[in-house]
């Protein structure tokens, strides 16, 4: 472990093994050396993630915000983190997402206006959207499927990457992205299914 | 076994975490039940933490140790929730409803406030903050059916327990149907057993399009009655 924490940045920054490392220092000793390791690589990419929802007024406070509130549900969760299921890389981008979830609906004008208060009865995206936790993931490595994404990620034409970004980091659902451009609703879902295909992930189309 | 699935569409948009939380509630429902549909989310969340290992970084204006002192600065027992893990999943058995719904009914339908609409048919609705639609458990008690009507908008519905026919097909527990504004139909559930399911219709909106007032009027007046 203390040989991991000692190698700087970037020499290894994009090793999955080195932040599971790390992730699991701070879930068993709560090391805080480890943790800020973590902080400096994933929070401004969290932050990052945020500022993509452009809709939002607030958009440089939500996504510091953000960032801020998921580095602290790292640290608050870490116990129940499982390298054997997930890496470290996609455990923090689920958290970050459900985050980002639920702080735009606290944000946003309809939330405000329903009178709603956000208490512990309030569903919040944890209760809807898994982590790593569930049974599923015993039953796939998700390494193995993340290679393959990057395997073949560069032959996608640019495209059907941008579609893709757009649905994955920019939170617009399919129909929000045929709007922002400009193209039908079928053509977002085709573009979509074409990219699924091409990195030979086991979706039906 | 489950043979109606969210297509592509609604899978990808849930993985991202975009899908409107009501509707995300019928995905997720769906989940419960098909293990096929999970992994394409588990699959989906891959691709899209693979696209944010790549964003272009932005740096935070505070640092890590003010990071630390709201840490520090929380209460102790948020410091460590694995207490509240255990608790959690010691109270809730596999055969039950998925999880979520079992916290908006607090572990009991009968807790619910529950509407009658003749005498097989009852609902109950739930705000969970999506005021852009309708959210609802409904039941239609063996053999019984859900008076005739028209959808203004978009519906999903997920069969939760029990079955239910309508003229298209027979739908068991685990399914997630999508009907389109103007589908007319009239499910009704199997003989031996009551049929508990979820939906999430669009709530009707003031149209504003004059192309869809001339579409609408009829789907209007017929409406409403369910
Ligand atoms: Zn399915």
């Amino acid at each position: 472990m203390l040989q991991l924490m000692q190698q700087k940045e970037p020499s290894n920054s994009k090793d999955p093994a080195r932040w599971n490392g790390l992730l699991l220092a701070v879930a068993k000793d709560k090391d805080r050396a480890a943790f800020q390791h973590l902080f400096e690589h994933f929070a401004p990419l969290i932050k990052s993630y945020a500022f993509k929802v452009t809709e939002l007024s607030k958009a440089e406070i939500l996504a510091e915000e953000l960032a801020q509130e998921t580095m602290i549900k790292v640290w608050m969760k870490a116990h129940t983190f499982l390298p054997d299921k997930s890496s470290a890389g996609t455990w923090i981008f689920t958290i970050a997402r459900n985050t980002r979830i639920d702080l735009i609906r606290k944000y946003s004008k309809q939330w405000e206006a329903s009178n709603n208060e956000f208490d512990e009865s309030t569903l919040t995206a944890d209760d809807i959207w898994p982590d790593q936790n569930d049974d599923v993931y015993k039953q796939i490595e998700t390494s193995h499927i993340k290679k393959k994404i990057l395997e073949s990620i560069n032959e996608l034409p640019l495209e059907q990457i941008a579609v893709i970004k757009i649905i994955f980091l920019e939170g617009l659902t399919h129909s929000e992205a045929a709007s922002q451009l400009k193209l039908p609703l079928g053509t977002i879902k085709s573009r979509v299914r074409l990219a699924l295909q091409k990195l030979k992930l086991s979706i039906d189309v | 076994m489950t043979k109606y699935h969210p297509d592509t569409r609604f899978i990808s948009d849930f993985a991202a975490g975009s899908l409107p939380m009501s509707q995300a509630l019928c995905v997720s429902a769906h989940l419960h039940y098909c293990n096929e549909c999970k992994q394409k989310v588990v699959q989906l969340t891959d691709l899209g933490s693979t696209f944010f290992d790549k964003i272009t970084p932005m740096s935070l204006n505070s640092d890590f140790s003010s990071l630390m002192d709201r840490i520090d600065s929380l209460p102790k027992e948020m410091d460590d929730d694995s207490n509240v893990d255990i608790a959690l999943t010691s109270n809730v058995s596999p055969s039950s409803l998925p999880s979520a719904l079992n916290k908006i009914t607090n572990n009991s339908l009968d807790s619910l406030n529950w509407r009658k609409i003749g005498k097989y048919f009852s609902y109950s609705e739930f705000n969970i903050g999506d005021p852009l639609r309708k959210t609802s458990l409904f039941n239609i008690k063996a053999g019984g059916n859900v008076p005739k009507h028209v959808h203004e908008g978009d519906e999903i519905t997920v069969v939760l327990k029990g079955s239910f026919s309508d003229q298209d097909d027979h739908y068991q527990a685990g399914d997630f149907i999508v009907r389109t504004s103007g589908e007319v139909h009239t499910p009704v559930a199997a003989q031996d057993e009551d049929c508990l399911c979820l939906s999430t219709l669009d709530a009707p909106i003031k149209m504003t399009n004059w192309f869809y007032r001339l579409l609408l009027p009829f789907v209007r007046r017929t409406a409403q009655t369910a």
